[in-house]
Protein backbone atom coordinates (compact mmCIF):
# COMPACT_ATOMS: atom_id res chain seq x y z
CA UNK A 1 0.00 0.00 0.00
CA UNK A 2 1.44 3.21 -0.94
CA UNK A 3 -0.20 6.63 -0.44
CA UNK A 4 0.53 10.47 -1.69
CA UNK A 5 -1.25 13.36 -1.55
CA UNK A 6 -0.80 15.11 -4.81
CA UNK A 7 -2.78 18.91 -5.59
CA UNK A 8 -4.04 20.44 -8.91
CA UNK A 9 -2.12 22.23 -10.63
CA UNK A 10 -3.99 23.02 -13.85
CA UNK A 11 -6.32 25.55 -14.71
CA UNK A 12 -9.57 23.93 -15.18
CA UNK A 13 -9.08 21.04 -12.71
CA UNK A 14 -10.23 17.25 -13.20
CA UNK A 15 -12.49 17.96 -15.79
CA UNK A 16 -13.59 16.04 -18.13
CA UNK A 17 -10.34 15.29 -20.69
CA UNK A 18 -8.06 15.47 -17.66
CA UNK A 19 -10.10 12.82 -16.18
CA UNK A 20 -9.91 10.78 -19.38
CA UNK A 21 -6.02 11.21 -19.12
CA UNK A 22 -5.81 10.46 -15.56
CA UNK A 23 -7.81 7.16 -15.42
CA UNK A 24 -5.64 5.97 -19.25
CA UNK A 25 -2.65 6.40 -16.91
CA UNK A 26 -4.12 4.40 -13.69
CA UNK A 27 -6.02 1.47 -16.23
CA UNK A 28 -2.07 0.82 -17.26
CA UNK A 29 -1.35 -0.74 -14.08
CA UNK A 30 -2.35 -3.77 -12.25
CA UNK A 31 -2.67 -2.11 -8.58
CA UNK A 32 -5.76 -1.31 -7.64
CA UNK A 33 -5.88 2.41 -6.94
CA UNK A 34 -7.95 4.50 -5.36
CA UNK A 35 -8.72 8.78 -5.52
CA UNK A 36 -9.72 10.27 -2.20
CA UNK A 37 -10.82 13.75 -2.05
CA UNK A 38 -12.28 15.25 1.63
CA UNK A 39 -14.82 12.39 2.32
CA UNK A 40 -15.49 10.91 -1.33
CA UNK A 41 -13.14 8.30 -2.59
CA UNK A 42 -13.15 6.47 -6.01
CA UNK A 43 -11.61 3.96 -8.23
CA UNK A 44 -8.93 5.62 -10.45
CA UNK A 45 -10.08 3.71 -13.39
CA UNK A 46 -13.77 4.90 -13.15
CA UNK A 47 -14.26 7.73 -15.37
CA UNK A 48 -17.41 8.56 -13.98
CA UNK A 49 -16.02 8.22 -9.99
CA UNK A 50 -13.41 10.85 -11.11
CA UNK A 51 -15.42 13.40 -12.94
CA UNK A 52 -17.93 12.77 -9.86
CA UNK A 53 -14.72 14.59 -7.71
CA UNK A 54 -15.25 17.94 -9.39
CA UNK A 55 -11.48 18.53 -8.05
CA UNK A 56 -10.77 22.21 -9.15
CA UNK A 57 -7.41 23.93 -9.32
CA UNK A 58 -5.60 24.03 -5.67
CA UNK A 59 -7.44 21.16 -4.28
CA UNK A 60 -5.56 17.63 -3.13
CA UNK A 61 -5.85 14.43 -4.13
CA UNK A 62 -5.31 11.38 -2.12
CA UNK A 63 -3.39 8.59 -4.05
CA UNK A 64 -3.88 5.46 -2.68
CA UNK A 65 -2.45 2.36 -4.75
CA UNK A 66 -2.07 -1.10 -3.55
CA UNK A 67 -0.29 -3.99 -5.78
CA UNK A 68 2.59 -5.39 -7.21
CA UNK A 69 3.43 -1.93 -9.43
CA UNK A 70 1.46 0.92 -6.76
CA UNK A 71 4.71 3.07 -6.30
CA UNK A 72 4.98 3.11 -10.37
CA UNK A 73 1.16 3.81 -10.80
CA UNK A 74 1.48 6.94 -7.92
CA UNK A 75 4.03 8.16 -9.64
CA UNK A 76 2.71 7.89 -13.17
CA UNK A 77 -0.07 9.11 -11.83
CA UNK A 78 1.40 12.53 -10.00
CA UNK A 79 3.32 13.28 -13.13
CA UNK A 80 0.56 13.98 -15.04
CA UNK A 81 -1.03 16.13 -12.96
CA UNK A 82 2.34 18.03 -12.20
CA UNK A 83 2.18 18.18 -16.10
CA UNK A 84 -1.17 19.55 -15.71
CA UNK A 85 -2.38 16.97 -17.76
CA UNK A 86 -0.32 18.44 -20.91
CA UNK A 87 -2.87 21.10 -21.40
CA UNK A 88 -2.30 24.01 -23.22
CA UNK A 89 -3.41 26.95 -20.73
CA UNK B 1 -15.52 17.29 -47.83
CA UNK B 2 -15.89 18.24 -51.50
CA UNK B 3 -16.34 15.31 -54.07
CA UNK B 4 -13.38 15.86 -56.62
CA UNK B 5 -14.86 14.54 -60.22
CA UNK B 6 -11.35 12.80 -61.18
CA UNK B 7 -12.51 9.77 -59.75
CA UNK B 8 -15.65 9.08 -61.78
CA UNK B 9 -15.45 5.60 -63.28
CA UNK B 10 -15.30 5.96 -66.82
CA UNK B 11 -18.57 4.10 -68.80
CA UNK B 12 -18.98 2.92 -72.93
CA UNK B 13 -21.50 4.36 -74.40
CA UNK B 14 -22.75 1.40 -74.45
CA UNK B 15 -23.97 1.96 -70.71
CA UNK B 16 -26.77 3.96 -72.02
CA UNK B 17 -28.89 1.02 -73.68
CA UNK B 18 -30.05 0.20 -70.24
CA UNK B 19 -33.18 -0.82 -68.85
CA UNK B 20 -33.08 1.72 -66.84
CA UNK B 21 -33.44 3.93 -69.28
CA UNK B 22 -36.28 2.77 -70.95
CA UNK B 23 -38.61 5.89 -70.54
CA UNK B 24 -36.06 7.56 -72.97
CA UNK B 25 -36.79 5.23 -75.81
CA UNK B 26 -33.15 5.78 -77.03
CA UNK B 27 -33.17 4.64 -80.50
CA UNK B 28 -29.15 4.60 -81.90
CA UNK B 29 -29.88 5.83 -85.04
CA UNK B 30 -25.95 5.53 -86.49
CA UNK B 31 -22.48 4.86 -85.27
CA UNK B 32 -22.90 1.79 -83.66
CA UNK B 33 -18.93 0.82 -83.89
CA UNK B 34 -18.30 3.63 -81.98
CA UNK B 35 -20.55 2.41 -78.49
CA UNK B 36 -17.20 1.44 -76.77
CA UNK B 37 -16.55 5.33 -76.71
CA UNK B 38 -15.62 6.51 -73.06
CA UNK B 39 -17.79 8.70 -71.19
CA UNK B 40 -15.76 10.39 -68.32
CA UNK B 41 -18.38 12.30 -67.07
CA UNK B 42 -21.80 11.85 -65.69
CA UNK B 43 -22.51 15.49 -66.69
CA UNK B 44 -24.05 16.12 -70.00
CA UNK B 45 -23.43 19.69 -72.50
CA UNK B 46 -25.61 20.86 -75.21
CA UNK B 47 -22.84 21.87 -78.20
CA UNK B 48 -24.80 24.85 -79.17
CA UNK B 49 -21.71 27.01 -78.79
CA UNK B 50 -19.47 24.42 -80.13
CA UNK B 51 -22.01 24.87 -83.19
CA UNK B 52 -21.19 28.71 -82.98
CA UNK B 53 -17.57 28.08 -83.72
CA UNK B 54 -16.66 28.29 -80.17
CA UNK B 55 -15.01 24.29 -80.11
CA UNK B 56 -12.76 25.07 -76.70
CA UNK B 57 -16.36 24.55 -75.41
CA UNK B 58 -16.85 21.07 -75.64
CA UNK B 59 -15.64 19.23 -72.62
CA UNK B 60 -13.69 16.11 -73.92
CA UNK B 61 -15.75 12.75 -73.60
CA UNK B 62 -18.84 13.80 -72.25
CA UNK B 63 -22.98 13.14 -73.46
CA UNK B 64 -23.57 15.89 -76.37
CA UNK B 65 -27.45 16.61 -76.15
CA UNK B 66 -28.51 18.15 -79.28
CA UNK B 67 -32.46 19.64 -79.14
CA UNK B 68 -34.55 22.33 -80.95
CA UNK B 69 -32.30 24.98 -80.49
CA UNK B 70 -28.96 23.62 -81.75
CA UNK B 71 -31.08 21.93 -84.73
CA UNK B 72 -32.56 25.29 -85.70
CA UNK B 73 -29.35 27.18 -85.53
CA UNK B 74 -27.50 24.92 -87.72
CA UNK B 75 -30.29 25.07 -90.40
CA UNK B 76 -29.84 28.54 -90.19
CA UNK B 77 -26.65 28.73 -91.17
CA UNK B 78 -25.43 28.10 -94.98
CA UNK B 79 -25.09 24.76 -96.07
CA UNK B 80 -21.14 25.07 -96.39
CA UNK B 81 -20.39 26.47 -92.92
CA UNK B 82 -22.96 24.35 -91.69
CA UNK B 83 -21.19 21.12 -93.23
CA UNK B 84 -17.75 22.33 -91.39
CA UNK B 85 -18.91 23.29 -87.78
CA UNK B 86 -20.81 19.86 -87.74
CA UNK B 87 -17.25 18.22 -88.79
CA UNK B 88 -15.52 20.28 -86.57
CA UNK B 89 -17.29 19.05 -83.39
CA UNK B 90 -18.23 15.64 -84.73
CA UNK B 91 -14.24 15.82 -84.85
CA UNK B 92 -13.64 16.53 -80.91
CA UNK B 93 -13.89 14.11 -78.18
CA UNK B 94 -17.42 13.64 -78.05
CA UNK B 95 -18.60 10.53 -76.33
CA UNK B 96 -22.33 10.56 -78.07
CA UNK B 97 -24.88 12.66 -79.21
CA UNK B 98 -28.03 12.41 -78.39
CA UNK B 99 -30.94 14.39 -80.71
CA UNK B 100 -34.03 14.96 -78.18
CA UNK B 101 -37.61 16.06 -78.74
CA UNK B 102 -38.09 13.23 -81.84
CA UNK B 103 -36.04 15.41 -84.36
CA UNK B 104 -34.72 13.93 -87.45
CA UNK B 105 -31.12 14.70 -87.14
CA UNK B 106 -29.61 16.99 -89.89
CA UNK B 107 -28.33 14.72 -92.75
CA UNK B 108 -24.92 16.89 -92.22
CA UNK B 109 -24.82 15.15 -88.68
CA UNK B 110 -25.91 11.77 -89.15
CA UNK B 111 -23.64 11.46 -92.43
CA UNK B 112 -20.04 12.38 -90.13
CA UNK B 113 -21.49 10.23 -87.21
CA UNK B 114 -21.55 7.54 -89.48
CA UNK B 115 -17.89 8.63 -90.84
CA UNK B 116 -16.27 8.46 -87.90
CA UNK B 117 -18.44 5.95 -85.95
CA UNK B 118 -19.86 8.55 -83.25
CA UNK B 119 -22.58 6.62 -81.78
CA UNK B 120 -26.15 8.97 -82.67
CA UNK B 121 -29.28 8.43 -80.60
CA UNK B 122 -32.64 10.33 -81.18
CA UNK B 123 -35.41 10.13 -78.21
CA UNK B 124 -38.91 11.91 -78.11
CA UNK B 125 -37.86 13.38 -74.73
CA UNK B 126 -37.60 17.14 -74.22
CA UNK B 127 -34.02 17.83 -73.68
CA UNK B 128 -34.42 18.89 -70.01
CA UNK B 129 -36.12 15.26 -69.24
CA UNK B 130 -33.43 14.04 -71.27
CA UNK B 131 -30.36 15.84 -69.54
CA UNK B 132 -32.48 15.04 -66.10
CA UNK B 133 -32.23 11.07 -66.70
CA UNK B 134 -29.03 10.89 -68.57
CA UNK B 135 -26.84 12.73 -65.95
CA UNK B 136 -29.16 11.09 -63.07
CA UNK B 137 -28.24 7.69 -64.71
CA UNK B 138 -24.45 8.61 -65.22
CA UNK B 139 -23.80 9.40 -61.80
CA UNK B 140 -24.91 6.33 -60.41
CA UNK B 141 -23.17 4.30 -62.54
CA UNK B 142 -19.92 6.52 -62.97
CA UNK B 143 -19.88 6.64 -59.24
CA UNK B 144 -16.71 5.98 -57.01
CA UNK B 145 -17.08 2.67 -55.20
CA UNK B 146 -15.26 -0.18 -53.21
CA UNK B 147 -15.82 -3.49 -51.70
CA UNK B 148 -15.87 -3.13 -48.14
CA UNK B 149 -15.19 -6.28 -46.02
CA UNK B 150 -18.20 -5.93 -43.37
CA UNK B 151 -21.91 -5.84 -42.53
CA UNK B 152 -24.15 -3.24 -43.43
CA UNK B 153 -27.56 -2.95 -40.81
CA UNK B 154 -30.63 0.16 -40.41
CA UNK B 155 -30.78 0.11 -36.72
CA UNK B 156 -33.18 2.78 -35.78
CA UNK B 157 -32.89 4.13 -39.31
CA UNK B 158 -29.47 4.73 -39.23
CA UNK B 159 -27.07 3.22 -41.21
CA UNK B 160 -24.59 1.02 -39.49
CA UNK B 161 -21.76 -0.38 -40.91
CA UNK B 162 -19.75 -2.71 -39.21
CA UNK B 163 -15.89 -3.48 -39.82
CA UNK B 164 -14.02 -6.05 -37.70
CA UNK B 165 -11.38 -8.54 -38.63
CA UNK B 166 -12.56 -11.84 -39.72
CA UNK B 167 -13.66 -14.20 -36.89
CA UNK B 168 -14.48 -10.98 -34.47
CA UNK B 169 -17.85 -11.89 -34.50
CA UNK B 170 -19.57 -9.44 -37.66
CA UNK B 171 -22.04 -11.87 -38.64
CA UNK B 172 -23.43 -12.53 -34.77
CA UNK B 173 -23.86 -9.26 -34.29
CA UNK B 174 -25.55 -8.93 -37.23
CA UNK B 175 -27.79 -11.59 -36.76
CA UNK B 176 -28.35 -10.21 -33.72
CA UNK B 177 -29.67 -7.01 -34.17
CA UNK B 178 -31.82 -8.75 -36.80
CA UNK B 179 -33.39 -10.78 -34.09
CA UNK B 180 -33.72 -7.57 -32.34
CA UNK B 181 -36.25 -6.43 -35.32
CA UNK B 182 -32.86 -4.42 -37.17
CA UNK B 183 -32.75 -4.84 -40.69
CA UNK B 184 -29.71 -6.21 -43.30
CA UNK B 185 -28.53 -4.91 -46.03
CA UNK B 186 -25.55 -7.14 -46.14
CA UNK B 187 -23.41 -8.93 -44.48
CA UNK B 188 -19.27 -10.20 -45.46
CA UNK B 189 -19.36 -7.92 -48.48
CA UNK B 190 -20.77 -4.08 -48.98
CA UNK B 191 -20.32 -2.93 -51.83
CA UNK B 192 -20.05 0.91 -50.86
CA UNK B 193 -20.88 3.69 -53.94
CA UNK B 194 -20.00 7.46 -53.10
CA UNK B 195 -22.85 10.20 -54.08
CA UNK B 196 -22.67 13.53 -54.42
CA UNK B 197 -23.20 15.11 -50.90
CA UNK B 198 -21.52 12.89 -49.10
CA UNK B 199 -23.70 10.36 -49.27
CA UNK B 200 -21.98 6.69 -49.25
CA UNK B 201 -24.32 4.04 -50.41
CA UNK B 202 -23.99 0.59 -49.36
CA UNK B 203 -25.39 -2.31 -50.68
CA UNK B 204 -25.19 -6.09 -51.11
CA UNK B 205 -23.92 -7.95 -54.49
CA UNK B 206 -26.95 -9.62 -56.43
CA UNK B 207 -25.71 -12.93 -55.26
CA UNK B 208 -25.35 -12.68 -51.52
CA UNK B 209 -28.16 -9.82 -50.96
CA UNK B 210 -30.04 -10.72 -47.96
CA UNK B 211 -27.93 -14.22 -46.99
CA UNK B 212 -25.19 -14.55 -44.65
CA UNK B 213 -23.14 -17.15 -43.61
CA UNK B 214 -22.67 -18.39 -40.10
CA UNK B 215 -20.14 -20.89 -38.78
CA UNK B 216 -21.27 -24.29 -37.87
CA UNK B 217 -24.62 -23.51 -39.50
CA UNK B 218 -23.46 -22.37 -43.09
CA UNK B 219 -25.33 -20.08 -45.21
CA UNK B 220 -28.83 -18.58 -44.27
CA UNK B 221 -31.21 -16.75 -45.77
CA UNK B 222 -32.34 -13.95 -43.80
CA UNK B 223 -35.67 -12.69 -45.85
CA UNK B 224 -36.62 -16.59 -45.99
CA UNK B 225 -36.07 -16.86 -41.74
CA UNK B 226 -36.79 -13.86 -40.52
CA UNK B 227 -39.61 -12.01 -43.18
CA UNK B 228 -39.90 -9.16 -45.32
CA UNK B 229 -38.94 -6.57 -43.31
CA UNK B 230 -36.04 -7.85 -41.68
CA UNK B 231 -33.64 -7.02 -44.67
CA UNK B 232 -33.66 -3.62 -47.33
CA UNK B 233 -31.49 -3.48 -49.82
CA UNK B 234 -29.33 -0.06 -49.84
CA UNK B 235 -29.11 2.19 -47.16
CA UNK B 236 -26.79 5.08 -47.10
CA UNK B 237 -23.71 4.53 -44.68
CA UNK B 238 -24.43 7.59 -41.07
CA UNK B 239 -22.21 5.10 -38.46
CA UNK B 240 -19.34 3.04 -38.78
CA UNK B 241 -18.84 0.97 -35.81
CA UNK B 242 -15.58 -1.31 -35.52
CA UNK B 243 -15.19 -4.37 -33.79
CA UNK B 244 -11.89 -4.88 -32.06
CA UNK B 245 -10.38 -7.42 -30.35
CA UNK B 246 -10.06 -6.02 -26.78
CA UNK B 247 -6.45 -5.76 -25.94
CA UNK B 248 -5.30 -4.51 -22.27
CA UNK B 249 -3.82 -1.09 -22.45
CA UNK B 250 -5.07 -0.43 -25.57
CA UNK B 251 -7.17 3.41 -25.32
CA UNK B 252 -11.12 3.45 -25.66
CA UNK B 253 -13.00 6.31 -25.93
CA UNK B 254 -14.27 6.72 -22.70
CA UNK B 255 -15.95 10.06 -22.49
CA UNK B 256 -17.61 9.88 -26.31
CA UNK B 257 -16.55 13.39 -27.53
CA UNK B 258 -13.05 12.40 -29.19
CA UNK B 259 -15.01 12.62 -32.53
CA UNK B 260 -13.33 10.29 -34.09
CA UNK B 261 -14.21 9.79 -38.24
CA UNK B 262 -13.80 6.88 -40.76
CA UNK B 263 -13.06 7.63 -44.15
CA UNK B 264 -14.20 6.00 -47.12
CA UNK B 265 -13.92 7.34 -50.84
CA UNK B 266 -12.96 10.29 -49.98
CA UNK B 267 -16.16 11.13 -47.53
CA UNK B 268 -15.91 11.08 -43.36
CA UNK B 269 -18.03 9.00 -41.52
CA UNK B 270 -18.58 9.18 -37.66
CA UNK B 271 -16.67 6.13 -36.18
CA UNK B 272 -16.81 4.53 -33.14
CA UNK B 273 -14.48 1.72 -31.73
CA UNK B 274 -16.07 -1.05 -29.65
CA UNK B 275 -13.56 -3.48 -27.92
CA UNK B 276 -14.83 -7.09 -27.75
CA UNK B 277 -14.66 -9.15 -24.73
CA UNK B 278 -16.61 -12.11 -23.25
CA UNK B 279 -20.16 -11.14 -21.55
CA UNK B 280 -20.30 -7.63 -24.05
CA UNK B 281 -23.21 -7.73 -25.75
CA UNK B 282 -22.32 -6.63 -29.29
CA UNK B 283 -25.86 -5.87 -30.57
CA UNK B 284 -26.66 -4.10 -27.97
CA UNK B 285 -23.63 -2.22 -27.84
CA UNK B 286 -23.85 -1.27 -31.77
CA UNK B 287 -27.94 -0.45 -31.25
CA UNK B 288 -27.08 1.66 -28.39
CA UNK B 289 -24.24 3.73 -30.55
CA UNK B 290 -26.92 4.08 -33.02
CA UNK B 291 -29.30 5.50 -30.49
CA UNK B 292 -26.84 8.17 -28.78
CA UNK B 293 -26.11 8.95 -33.02
CA UNK B 294 -29.46 9.88 -33.52
CA UNK B 295 -29.69 11.64 -30.11
CA UNK B 296 -27.02 13.90 -31.59
CA UNK B 297 -28.72 14.43 -35.11
CA UNK B 298 -31.54 15.93 -32.80
CA UNK B 299 -28.77 18.36 -31.28
CA UNK B 300 -28.60 16.81 -27.93
CA UNK B 301 -25.04 15.15 -27.60
CA UNK B 302 -24.84 13.18 -24.14
CA UNK B 303 -21.45 13.34 -23.51
CA UNK B 304 -21.01 16.62 -24.01
CA UNK B 305 -23.63 17.69 -21.91
CA UNK B 306 -22.05 15.24 -19.18
CA UNK B 307 -18.85 17.46 -19.63
CA UNK B 308 -20.12 20.62 -20.05
CA UNK B 309 -22.27 19.97 -16.50
CA UNK B 310 -18.85 18.08 -15.06
CA UNK B 311 -16.55 21.60 -15.81
CA UNK B 312 -19.33 23.73 -14.09
CA UNK B 313 -19.42 21.23 -11.19
CA UNK B 314 -15.73 21.54 -10.92
CA UNK B 315 -15.41 25.64 -11.06
CA UNK B 316 -18.46 25.45 -8.47
CA UNK B 317 -16.37 23.46 -6.13
CA UNK B 318 -13.37 25.43 -6.70
CA UNK B 319 -15.13 28.77 -5.70
CA UNK B 320 -16.74 27.39 -2.68
CA UNK B 321 -13.57 25.99 -1.48
CA UNK B 322 -11.65 29.11 -2.23
CA UNK B 323 -14.05 31.03 -0.24
CA UNK B 324 -13.80 28.66 2.78
CA UNK B 325 -10.45 28.81 2.45
CA UNK B 326 -10.19 32.64 2.32
CA UNK B 327 -12.29 32.70 5.78
CA UNK B 328 -10.77 30.07 7.42
CA UNK B 329 -6.98 30.00 6.43
CA UNK B 330 -5.87 33.36 6.82
CA UNK B 331 -4.93 32.87 10.63
CA UNK B 332 -3.36 29.51 10.12
CA UNK B 333 -1.81 30.23 7.15
CA UNK B 334 -0.58 33.83 9.01
CA UNK B 335 0.34 31.69 11.58
CA UNK B 336 2.05 28.85 9.99
CA UNK B 337 3.79 31.82 7.79
CA UNK B 338 4.83 33.30 10.89
CA UNK B 339 6.01 30.19 12.57
CA UNK B 340 8.74 29.53 9.64
CA UNK B 341 9.59 33.00 9.63
CA UNK B 342 10.42 32.84 13.43
CA UNK B 343 11.85 29.84 12.75
CA UNK B 344 14.40 30.78 10.40
CA UNK B 345 15.09 33.82 11.72
CA UNK B 346 15.85 32.01 15.08
CA UNK B 347 17.95 29.70 12.88
CA UNK B 348 19.68 32.44 11.39
CA UNK B 349 19.83 34.09 14.92
CA UNK B 350 21.70 31.15 16.65
CA UNK B 351 23.79 30.16 13.98
CA UNK B 352 25.19 33.27 12.27
CA UNK B 353 26.95 35.88 13.72
CA UNK B 354 26.66 38.03 11.30
CA UNK B 355 26.21 41.66 12.13
CA UNK B 356 23.75 42.53 9.49
CA UNK B 357 21.61 39.56 10.63
CA UNK B 358 21.90 41.29 14.18
CA UNK B 359 20.83 44.99 13.13
CA UNK B 360 17.46 43.64 11.59
CA UNK B 361 16.20 42.54 15.27
CA UNK B 362 14.14 45.13 17.57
Amino acid sequence: MFTKDIEIKNKLGLHARAAAKLVHAAAKYRSSIKVRKGSEEVDAKSILGILLLAAGRGSVITLTADGEDEMDAVAAIQNLVDAKFDEVE
Amino acid sequence: MTQSIEDFIQTPVQTLISPELDDLQLKLITGSDGLDRVIRRPRVQKPGLAFAGYYEYIKQWRVQIIGESETKYLQSLPPRLREKRVRDVTGLDVSCFIVTKGITPLDDLRVECEKRSVPLFSTTAMSSHTINRVSNFLEESMAPRLTLHSGLLDVYGIGVLLLGDSGIGKSECALDLVYRGHRLIADDMVIVRRHPNDVLLGYSSDLLRHHMELRGIGIINIKDLFGVASTRDMKPIDLVVKLEKWVDGTEYDRLGISGETYECLGVSKPYVRLPVASGRNLALLVEIAARNYLMKLQGYHSAEEFVRRQAEQVARQTRIEETAARRAMPPLNAEAQLSSELRSQLSRHLFSGEPGEQKRKP
